[in-house]
């Protein structure tokens, strides 16, 4: 007897609890739902072959295949529920008030540098303050917002971006607007710093929400089209 | 003869949309089609066949819709748009392979 061998499936329940383990419960539904039809037909079918109903039951699991490799697969197309919890975990740091906080501060700070030696430092200074106080102020404040109302779709795209916001007032715009070299500036660096550590952990939850997002769409829109039409059977 | 590597290199992909370029199909009737068009030559596992649906309509290449029907709630897809754009590209690519390989194949 080979001891690495997996017990071999015996019914549906087996064959859907192995290959639906560790989807999160709506993507575990709805392959419920459509296996459970499939093998119903798949049973019939063998019925009315001639076999005998163990007989029929054995033949269509057995058409199903093996449940692991199912499961493989199904994990690759739908979210897990680790990926669920990363996402709600991603959603709490966006509706935290301290984040905003936080921001306002940084702001408050460039604002206390910049407006003394404005003159000599930027090209543009009005511009560059404003571009601060957007991504720092109003940016993350909607954000905030929008996760607190839980306004979906546009929250999942202010998700999507949210990761980026640092960016700007760290990085970039003081290349294009400061007169000194960037690596004068150890504030903005520093944050750019975080700002990376930050998108690399945000980014792919961000990217599995929006994918999820943009899969429920789809599938409302799809909802709306064959409601429109009567489906009849080839 | 069998083929059981039907769902290797995007094959399965390729005769899912073939089958719903026909009209709206649920995922029984698309395995069992499958195989009876080919005779029985193009076998698969049938539980491999849901992640497959499940991808192309994240690619939306497919939509769904479920439906009532004889009471059992039943999930049938149908080709979009952009489906009918990737089938005809791929069976173009598909043609031309086979062709390649068959030219290949006769010159030895």
């Amino acid at each position: 007897m080979n001891i690495f061998q997996k017990p071999k499936v015996q019914t549906l329940a087996e064959w859907l609890e192995i290959a639906t383990k560790k989807l999160e419960s709506a993507a575990k539904e709805r392959i419920r739902t459509e296996i459970e039809v499939h093998y119903a037909e798949a049973v019939e079918s063998h019925l009315a072959d001639g076999l005998a109903e163990s007989a029929a039951r054995a033949a269509a699991l057995s058409d199903l295949g093996d449940a692991r490799i199912a499961a493989r697969r199904f994990r690759r197309q739908h979210l897990t529920e680790g990926d669920v919890k990363m996402l709600q975990n991603l959603e709490k740091q966006v509706r935290s008030f301290g984040w905003i906080v936080l921001n306002c501060l940084y702001f408050l700070i460039l604002l206390d540098r910049d407006l003394g030696e404005s003159g000599r430092r930027y090209h543009c200074p009005g511009l560059f303050l404003v571009l601060e106080a957007i991504v720092l102020l109003a940016f993350p404040i909607e954000c905030f917002l929008a996760a607190k109302h839980s306004y979906t779709k546009t929250k999942r795209v202010l998700l999507f971006i949210y990761p980026f916001s640092g960016f700007f007032p760290g990085f970039f715009m003081g290349m294009f607007f400061e007169r000194q070299p960037v690596t004068d500036h150890w504030l903005d660096l520093s944050l750019l710093g975080i700002d990376i550590a930050l998108l690399c952990f945000c980014l792919p939850a961000s990217l599995a929400q929006t994918r999820q997002s943009w899969r429920e769409r789809k599938r409302e829109l799809s909802d709306e089209y064959f409601a429109s039409l009567r489906i009849s059977e080839r | 003869m069998y083929c059981s590597c039907v769902n290797n290199k995007g094959a399965l992909a390729t005769l899912i949309l073939q089958n719903l370029s026909c009209g709206s199909n649920h995922g029984y009737r698309i395995a069992q089609d499958i195989k009876k068009h080919s005779k029985g030559v193009l076998d698969f596992r049938e539980g491999t066949l849901y992640p497959a649906l499940h991808g192309l309509e994240v690619k939306g290449l497919i939509a769904s819709q479920t439906a009532e029907e004889n009471g059992r709630t039943r999930c049938y897809y149908k080709l979009t748009e952009k489906g009918r754009k990737a089938l005809a590209a791929q069976k173009k690519e598909w043609f031309q392979f086979s062709n390649a390989v068959g030219l290949m194949l006769q010159e030895a």
